[in-house]
């Protein structure tokens, strides 16, 4: 009799045990927590201006390779070329903020910065990109400036035929990168004895010189053949006052109107200096430093020469352009 | 839990129940963690929107602040300040600091603090400049704006009792000296009705903006600005790197914090808010299940009582044949297995029913055949006693004979009646037939030549008792004429191939095959000769002992009939 009594309950053990394993199963994962963004590397940027094509480009790169290597960035801009001591609280600002990296562009390439030391003391990195500091150890990543001049002067000298007027109209000459550009240039001439640097206009990094002035640059002088313009915004105002038959242009910066103007013949010449890839390689540079595989003090990137010939088997590497 | 039927029953609600209740319950966890998950993430971009959204309004305070920080009038203003403390320099200040407050709506001030004069311009009407400012005050803004990077929370230096956001940035001459500070306020107010109050949608327990101290600069719940959040400890798990998402028990999490100010926003929703639609429908849910399985308690019935009608009617019938009444028969309803088990029931209680009336009757011929017996018993020895007194009495009477064949008369009855032993020699069943024979010519005083070929392998070989005898009998009764002085019976027993052959030859008138097939299958039994048995009891018994190696033959012809027995050769007893 026990047995019949006993054997109900031991068939109905394992519907027991599926029914509360099968509610236990469901409970399992009541707590979820997840996290989306880890604590990761800050790398603070601070640029020359926010206006221009040219610094938006560069800040694309730079996000593009923060998300491949999972980095922080806070940019910080100036509102133009020229606000040195913004430039100088924003790195201030970064240093208190404590970021990993400080990764800057000077306006000012000659003054060593108050922020400099501070940075040491605080043992934060600096890297210098599209514009090195003259005489500082900071690293360097951006194009071979002067090679740029000297590239365009010879090109210039070839257009030319190695006679006749250049003229120069420069960014400022507070930064490295714009004065490297001019030193190339005029290094070049040097060697063309036929060809005479008629003017030098400096300060117009980013600005575009206004009508006025061209005309009486033209004015003064008429026999000028060729414009070396070391940035491309600076370039382009140029080429609106000037028919482009007359005198040849040529200039630096990857950005899509200058690009146009390379096209249709406005401007003779361009040094890609392309801004998207300056980010990217910085970025790439910082990721080096902060997990210590960094080989060497910067780096140098190529920088083609681009004319009407050529353009259209230019490739950038963002992918809008 | 008695009847099939109850099990059954029990069978399918359990069934029933379990999956229903199985189905609701997995429906109900995989619908809660789908709306969990997607309020979450809702939440959670919604906090990330938010958070963004803040930075990068912060991001252009911090513009504009460094951009008045360095405007070179206000500097030269401020310069002239610093040599002549002039209160129409301050509301010159006044004016230009309202220019870069335009810039940007949520700033609610912007000051310029000159700690020397501890004195400050403000962007707005009222109050435009204040004097006398608590030395203290002054210290701490120094001291927090040169810890801190971002927004810092200050006590509103203009207005008391007011918390503000502010962006600290210094304002310097020539030689870097900092002769004053640039205070870009917001007024934590305007945050919380712009960035805070939008988040409650009802589910929402707790949203907090905290910045990277995890002081309060605006909350859901209006707790004090400027103090720590009290309730960082208990949350710190969620509130870990940079941005998080979590659920737990009861509620769901988000936080994130902002790249550039550091700001953190995080929120807080009730898991039973976000879930009381659910909740509800669970409820009807279950509402729905109940009803349904009462209605699904008549089919059940109705079901399991088609199950059980027919295999109770099956019960009821076996238990009336336990009873003892074996006329019952079990009705059957269905074709299925019961039905056939019903079929094959009732079957059996007929077979049961033949195999008692057989059994029966058997009984009862029995009882006859024992009331027979009962009735014709005599005690051979009172027999034989009396014939061997008889034959006693002959031989000294000096009846010789006669006592010889008493005395045979004698051995015959004993042989015939004697029920020791169902075998015989050859040679002792030929001695009875001698006797027999010696009878026969007594009683119908005639004499026979009988001759004995006996081959002398086959003396010793057993027989069935009393073979030879019907044989002899029926060849004295049908086949010889007594009344001829030729009569002649050979009588043979031979060996050959392992088979013994008894041959009974007469030189009678012979037998047609009808008299043969009869004699050989008649079952009637004889009432005239020595025993009751005939010649199809020689057969049978052969068959029976035999089975097909034995066997009984007659041949018969003008100059008489031969009768062969052949049987298999066999000198133990089996």
């Amino acid at each position: 009799m026990t047995n019949r009594e006993k054997l109900p309950a031991c068939r109905l053990l394992p519907l027991i045990c599926i029914i509360v394993l099968s509610l236990t199963a469901c409970r399992a994962k009541e707590l979820r927590n997840s996290t989306l963004k880890k604590d990761s590397y800050t790398v603070g940027v601070v640029t020359k201006s926010s206006t221009s094509e040219y610094w938006m480009t560069v800040q694309r790169g730079m996000e593009a390779a923060a998300e491949e290597l999972e980095m922080d960035l806070i940019f910080l801009s100036p509102d133009s070329e020229t606000n040195e001591e913004a430039q100088v609280k924003m790195v201030r600002t970064l240093l208190k903020r404590n970021v990993d990296v400080i990764a800057v562009s000077p306006i000012d390439s000659y003054e060593k910065p108050e922020y400099y030391d501070m940075a040491r003391e605080k043992g934060i990195p600096i890297v210098s990109y599209d514009t090195g500091f003259s005489g500082l150890e900071v690293p360097y990543i951006g194009i071979d400036n002067e090679q740029a001049g000297r590239k365009l002067a010879q090109y210039l000298a070839e257009e030319m035929n190695h006679e006749g007027e250049v003229g120069i109209v420069s960014g400022s000459l507070k930064q490295m990168s714009h004065r490297q550009r001019l030193e190339g240039f005029l290094a070049y001439m040097d060697t063309e004895p036929k060809i005479r640097v008629a003017f030098t206009e400096s300060g117009y990094s980013n600005l575009r010189m206004t009508e006025k002035k061209v005309r009486k640059i033209r004015r003064k002088y008429p026999l000028v053949q060729g414009i070396m313009a070391t940035s491309a915004v600076t370039a382009i105002g140029i080429t609106e006052s000037i028919p482009k038959d007359q005198v040849k242009v040529v200039s630096i910066d990857i950005q899509e109107d200058a690009m146009d103007a390379v096209r249709d013949g406005t401007i003779s010449a361009l040094i890609a200096q392309s801004g998207y890839e300056i980010g990217y390689e910085t970025i790439q540079y910082i990721h080096e430093i902060l997990t210590g595989t960094v080989e060497n003090s910067g780096q140098i990137l190529d920088a083609e020469l681009l004319t009407k010939q050529n353009i259209e088997t230019y490739k950038d590497r963002s992918p809008q352009e | 839990m008695k009847s099939i039927r109850s099990k059954v029953f029990t069978a399918i609600l359990l069934i029933t129940l379990f999956t229903s209740l199985a189905v609701t319950f997995l429906f109900y966890r995989k619908s809660a963690r789908m709306i969990e998950e997607n309020y979450s993430s809702t939440l959670h971009s919604k906090n990330v929107r938010t958070v963004e959204n803040l930075d990068e309004m912060l991001r252009n305070i911090y513009h504009i602040n460094i951009n008045a920080s360095c405007s070179p009038q206000l500097r030269t203003n401020l310069q002239a300040y610093l040599s002549h403390p002039d209160d129409a320099i301050l509301e010159h200040c006044s004016e230009q600091l309202k220019i870069f407050s335009r810039q940007n709506t949520s700033i609610s001030s912007i000051y310029l603090l000159i700690p020397e004069y501890r004195a400050l311009a403000a962007s707005e009407d009222y109050p435009a400049c204040k004097k006398d400012i608590d030395e203290a005050d002054i210290k701490a803004i120094i001291q927090t704006a040169d810890k801190n990077a971002g927004p810092v929370l200050l006590d509103d230096l203009a207005h008391e009792d007011s918390v503000t956001l502010s962006f600290v940035e210094t304002v310097t001459d020539k030689n870097q000296n900092t002769i004053g500070y640039i205070l870009s306020n917001i007024d934590t107010h305007s945050l919380y009705y712009h960035y805070i109050a939008g988040i409650d949608d009802g589910m929402v327990k707790e949203a907090v903006l905290l910045n990277r101290e995890n002081r309060v600069i605006a909350s859901l719940e209006q707790s004090p600005v400027g103090n720590l959040y009290v309730r960082a400890e208990t949350y710190q798990p969620w509130m870990a790197e940079k941005e998080r998402t979590g659920i737990d028990r009861e509620n769901l999490y988000s936080f994130y914090e902002a790249p550039f100010s550091q700001c953190r926003l995080f929120i807080i929703a009730e898991k039973s808010a976000v879930l009381e639609n659910l909740i509800e429908t669970r409820r009807y849910f279950f509402g729905v299940l109940i009803i349904f399985l009462i209605l699904s308690l008549l089919p059940a019935s109705y079901l399991t009582n088609a199950i059980y009608r027919p295999l109770g009617r099956l019960t009821c019938a076996m238990h009336k044949v336990t009873q003892g009444d074996l006329d019952t028969r079990a009705e059957i309803v269905s074709k299925d297995e019961i039905g056939i088990l019903a079929a094959d029931f009732n079957q059996m209680l007929f077979r049961i029913q033949e195999l008692i009336h057989q059994l029966l009757g058997e009984e009862k011929q029995r009882k006859d055949a024992e009331l027979e017996a009962l009735q014709y018993q005599i005690t051979p020895h009172f027999m034989y006693n009396t014939l061997n007194a008889i034959k006693c009495s002959a031989i000294l009477k000096g009846e010789q004979e006669l006592g010889q064949i008493i005395g045979g008369f004698i051995e015959l009855l004993q042989a015939c009646i004697n029920k020791k032993g169902a075998f015989l020699t050859v040679a002792e069943d030929i001695h009875i037939l001698e006797n027999y024979i010696r009878l026969q010519e007594f009683r119908y005083g005639s004499h026979f030549h009988v001759q004995y070929q006996i081959a002398p392998e086959t003396r010793e070989c057993l027989i069935p008792r009393l073979v030879l005898q019907p044989l002899v009998e029926n060849a004295l009764l049908h086949g010889i004429d007594i009344k001829t002085r030729d009569s002649r019976l050979v009588i043979i027993s031979e060996a050959a191939d392992d088979i013994l052959y008894l041959k009974v030859k007469d030189n009678g008138r012979g037998m047609t095959q009808e008299q043969i097939d009869t004699l050989l299958n008649s079952k009637t039994p004889k009432t005239k000769g020595l025993t009751a048995v005939g010649i199809p009891n020689v057969r049978d018994r052969l068959k029976l002992y035999y089975g097909d190696r034995a066997g009984i033959t007659y041949e018969s012809g003008k100059d008489g009939t031969t009768a062969v027995i052949c049987l298999p050769l066999s000198r133990s007893e089996f």
